[in-house]
């Protein structure tokens, strides 16, 4: 799971340039999306650390949105910084 | 293993090679070389070390809302989802950037349209995928192919999924692709048009024309926009909260009134209402970014990147809601609107137009107020050079590979004529040119718009940056272009003063514009900005060789060996029946293309319909009504494309020569021939895309002296009548022809001349062709490009082959010469290439452009593209780099006449 594993991709510094690496903010340097990132790690919101968001219990790989009006479909990588009904898991 | 064809010919005494190709040695280094400054260059950089890149982001927000709103009225439907996909679409800004905004969160990043067209990205084993190749929809796909280098991801590696042959997607969002497919089947474009496309009486011809790619794509579920100039003159007047006000005032006037219109009048009040709705979204996009730029300044421990990140922050802020007030706001709104665009539908080829004219007041304000440098100018044009080249199409492997090559046709305009009719070309224009010598990529490819008036130093500015290599700028003849538009929209009012004002959309498409008064301290500039619908929609691309192969062999494709159109019921006895026979075909080809392509752009405008690109352009805010209900000021822009047009006539040629009138031949002896590749392997068992590499299947002649009869036969390009004849007269046929057919907008068609990457695939998908040319390998270029090789009486001689005919009858029209940088060395090359191109503009000639290289330095680069990540090449109407176009068209390139001298 990339809360516990800290990784680059997931971390607020790191600005993707594909998908398998990025431009890291605090040293302008490029990182690899899948390495662990370091101390200064912040985490971006993502649908997998949102409340609202569960697994479908019908479908592999996605899950479903709470907070949308018809159940729709939410993916856990999603990034959610954008969303007005993101709400950090306790 | 046979011999090639280039031994083959040697030892007859026919030389393949170009007369140009003598000058051995190694590969010259190019005269002209700059660097860009270190902000681009490193932004460039970090552009070569990027992977194409699509995600889902903007589909999952646009499907989400969009299914959530059954019943709401199509417009406002369509503009709440998009809305809710600007708002959702995440901010990322690099560091040392000075215009911000993406497509996507990545670098080069996209998305896919799934309610364009869902089933080409699926897996081949999936029942969709297999829908869409029953219908042809993903035919081409197969014979298109993209470069392995390059940021291209053509097969899947570790998290990474390959998505159409060229875009990386990481594994996590696969199955969220997938889910938000199947959502959309049955519901896209593409599956509803085809429902009602089936319709049309003749389908089914349809249908085997696109599986057996004698036609290239549909434009309706594809790239239903494009290949038009672009609009920023409403955002520049009045900023986005004086759009907003605009129309709800508009909304308040009609809301409830029919005005004299009882069919379409009462939709003023939704398209008003759609309109402010996108606008709200387009902010809330500008406001997100600049929300970023603030939190990446509170962290940021630099102190130059920390101005500039609450410099961008308090732009974004300003120009979200206000029109700009200097010339960083005015190039970074201009940004975003194309951004924006961009995003709204599937488009290549959205050209900004004038973009150094539209500039030019607050540049010029700028800097007579010393609040900006030229230095400053550069870098930002720098800056944005690459920002453009950032920019990806996301759209099926057939349309982005085999027709694009990748490229997303930008197409920056200079020169031209202002209001007046005095020249318009300027300091920032100079400065354009400069960037683009300095920063060469491949975005903004760059043409002038070529009048006799233009400024000398101007013009060799513009020589200069031919000579670096890159293939830019192009250069297009005011006059031929002014006649056309004139001619062609003078019956929706297009005057002489607004002819003035066209420019180039796409890689060389005519398109209309208009003045706009824009005002910026009490003085009024007229600035050019389009004013007509996309281009290149309708009938694309036909391929001539394949209806001539058609006609031949009475309507039955020989490759796949399927009928495609009942007998022609002519006897071929004769080279006028032959000539008939192909008109016949084609304007078969037309007429039912036209019809499933009409009934597919209006699903397309039914329920896809742009907003906001529609409130950019004249008179769309103005009447209340949008593109697709005409709001636009020019709507006769529907077209016939075509491919191979040199292939055909060279092709006429030999069979009016070597058949009908020197019997040499008999029409059966050469179709056997034909049908046997004239006793050679096939282009893709040799893996070579060129005619000279060819192998023989083995040592028997049986095709050898009707082969030699056929390469020596008379060829376009030499000045020749047996051969300059024929292309006249398909010329004057085709070029009336187009008035036969009506776009679903009631307007006439006409041609457009141009092969784009096209000549690719539909060759590959060809067999051998009565000019000489073999199964498989491509077609000469463009559509005034002469066959590699056969061109041997120098570049007048070319010109005067391509000018028998009156190129202001077509949309374009497209000349490629390929120079030895050893022929234009110095001012003095300088000054002879600016003759060169003027001779050809002289003559009448719409469209040339150079690629000045060494064939040599290609094959190196062919045989070690990793060392040659920076080298562009021009294709036909666009530069792309080296490494990510296929294999056939590097051949193709590699393969045209290299003249020595000019």
């Amino acid at each position: 799971m990339s809360d516990a594993k800290r990784l680059h991709r997931d971390c607020l510094n790191y600005a993707p340039l594909d998908g398998t690496k990025g431009i890291c903010h605090r040293t302008k340097d490029p990182v690899p999306a899948d390495l662990d990132a370091c101390a200064e790690f912040a985490a971006s919101p993502k649908c997998r650390s949102c409340g609202h968001y569960g697994p479908d219990p019908q479908k592999s790989g996605i899950g479903i949105c709470g907070a949308s009006k018809n159940r729709f479909a939410a993916y856990a990588d999603m990034r959610a910084g954008t969303c007005g009904d993101y709400q950090k898991k306790a | 293993m046979g011999k090639k064809l280039s031994q083959v010919l040697e030892e007859a005494g026919i030389p393949l090679e170009s007369p140009g190709d003598k000058t051995g040695g190694p590969p010259p280094g190019r005269e002209i070389h700059k660097e860009p400054g270190p902000r681009a260059k490193k932004l460039r950089d970090m552009y070569y070390q990027t992977l194409s890149s699509a995600d889902n982001e903007f589909p999952y927000w646009y499907s989400r809302k969009y299914f959530e709103l059954e019943n709401e009225i199509p417009v406002v439907r369509r503009a709440l989802s998009l809305k809710e996909a600007f708002s959702h679409l995440t901010p990322v800004i690099y560091p040392g950037e000075l215009i911000v905004m993406s497509k996507a969160a990545h670098y080069r990043g996209s998305f896919p349209m799934p309610w364009l067209s869902e089933g080409f990205y699926m897996a081949k084993e999936d029942e969709f995928y297999q829908e869409a190749l029953k219908r042809g929809s993903t035919s081409v796909d197969e014979h298109s192919k993209f470069g392995a280098g390059g940021g291209n991801v053509t097969h899947s590696f570790g998290k990474i999924v390959s998505i159409a042959g060229k875009f990386g997607m990481r594994a996590e969002e696969i199955p969220v692709l997938l889910h938000l497919a199947q959502l959309w089947h049955n519901k896209s474009v593409d599956d509803l048009g085809h429902k009602y496309e089936q319709m049309v009486p003749g389908y089914d011809i349809k249908e085997k024309i696109m599986r057996n790619i004698v036609c290239m794509f549909d434009s309706g579920y594809t790239l239903p926009q494009g290949r038009e100039v672009t609009n920023y003159y409403y955002p520049l007047e009045y900023g986005f909260d004086g759009l907003i006000a605009m129309a709800k005032d508009k909304k308040a006037m009609v809301a409830g009134r029919a005005g004299g219109d009882g069919m379409a009048g009462l939709n003023r009040l939704y398209n008003y209402e759609a309109v402010i709705r996108v606008l709200q979204g387009i902010q809330a996009w500008i406001l997100n970014y600049a929300k970023e730029a603030r939190r990446l300044a509170a962290v940021e421990k630099n102190r130059n990147q920390k101005k500039e990140y609450g410099d961008i922050a308090e732009r974004l802020d300003w120009i979200a809601h206000k029109p700009p007030r200097d010339f960083r706001d005015a190039i970074q709104i201009c940004w975003t609107i194309h951004v924006a665009v961009l995003n709204e539908d599937a488009i290549s080829g959205l050209s900004p137009g004038r973009l150094g004219q539209v500039l030019y007041p607050y540049f010029r304000r700028d800097i007579d107020a010393g609040k900006i440098s030229a230095e400053d100018v550069l870098e930002l044009l720098e800056c944005q050079r690459v920002k453009f080249t950032c920019l990806d199409c996301f759209a099926s492997m057939g349309v982005v590979g085999g027709v694009l090559s990748g490229s997303t046709f930008n197409n920056l305009s200079l020169g031209g004529l202002d209001k007046e009719g005095k020249p318009a070309a300027n300091d920032l224009e100079m400065l354009i040119l400069e960037a683009g010598i300095k920063c060469s990529t491949p975005q903004p490819t760059l043409s002038v718009l070529y009048d006799e008036r233009l400024p000398e130093d101007f013009l060799l500015k513009a020589m200069e940056c031919i000579k670096t290599g890159t293939g830019y700028p192009a250069f297009m003849n005011n006059r031929v272009a002014m006649d056309f538009v004139s001619d062609h929209y003078g019956p929706e009012g297009m005057t002489t003063e607004e002819a003035r004002s066209w420019a180039i959309g796409g890689c060389l498409e005519t398109s209309p514009c208009a003045w706009m008064p824009l005002h910026l301290d009490g003085k009024t500039h007229w600035i050019s900005g389009g004013a007509g619908q996309p281009t290149s929609v309708g009938v694309h691309f036909i391929s001539l060789p394949k209806i001539l192969e058609l006609v031949l062999f009475e309507g039955v494709d020989q490759r796949t060996k399927e009928r495609i159109f009942p007998s022609h019921g002519l006897a071929l006895d004769s080279y006028e029946n032959v000539f008939a026979a192909v008109k016949r075909y084609f304007a078969e080809a037309v007429d039912v293309l036209n019809l499933c392509n009409n009934i597919q752009h209006d699903v397309w405008r039914k329920n896809n319909m742009a907003v906001f690109h529609s409130l950019l352009k004249p008179d769309c805010l103005e009447k209340g009504h949008l593109i697709n209900e005409m709001g636009y000021r020019y709507n006769a822009t529907f077209n016939i494309e075509t491919t191979g047009t040199i292939n055909l006539v060279n092709s006429l040629a030999a069979l009016r020569k070597l058949v009908f009138e020197d019997k040499k031949v008999a029409l059966g002896e050469l179709t056997e021939a034909l049908a046997a590749n004239f006793g050679f392997r096939t282009a893709q068992e040799v893996d070579s895309f060129s005619l000279a590499d060819q192998e023989k299947k083995n040592d028997s002649g049986t095709y050898d002296r009707v082969h030699f009869l056929c390469l020596t036969a008379p060829k376009y390009g030499n000045d020749d009548p047996c051969a300059d004849d024929i292309l006249r007269d398909w010329e004057d046929w085709l070029c009336s022809m187009g008035a036969n057919y009506e776009s679903l907008y009631g307007k006439p068609l006409y041609p457009c001349q141009i092969s784009v990457s096209t000549h690719g695939p539909m060759g590959a998908a060809a067999i051998a062709t009565p000019d000489g040319r073999l199964q498989g390998t491509t077609f000469a270029d463009a559509s005034l490009s002469a066959y590699p090789g056969t061109d041997r009486n120098g570049p007048y001689a070319l010109f005067q082959s391509a000018t028998v005919w009156n190129h202001a009858r077509s949309q374009n029209s497209q000349l490629n010469l390929k120079l030895h940088p050893s022929a234009i060395l110095g001012l003095a090359g300088s000054k002879k290439l600016l003759e060169l191109t003027r001779a050809y503009m002289r003559k009448g000639g719409f469209h040339i452009q150079y690629n000045i290289v060494d064939s040599s330095a290609l094959k190196e680069a062919q045989r070690h593209p990793d060392e040659h990540r920076d080298l562009m090449v021009r294709v036909a109407g666009f530069t792309q780099y080296w490494v990510e176009i296929g294999k056939p068209i590097q051949d193709e390139v590699i393969a045209r006449t290299e003249y020595g001298e000019v």
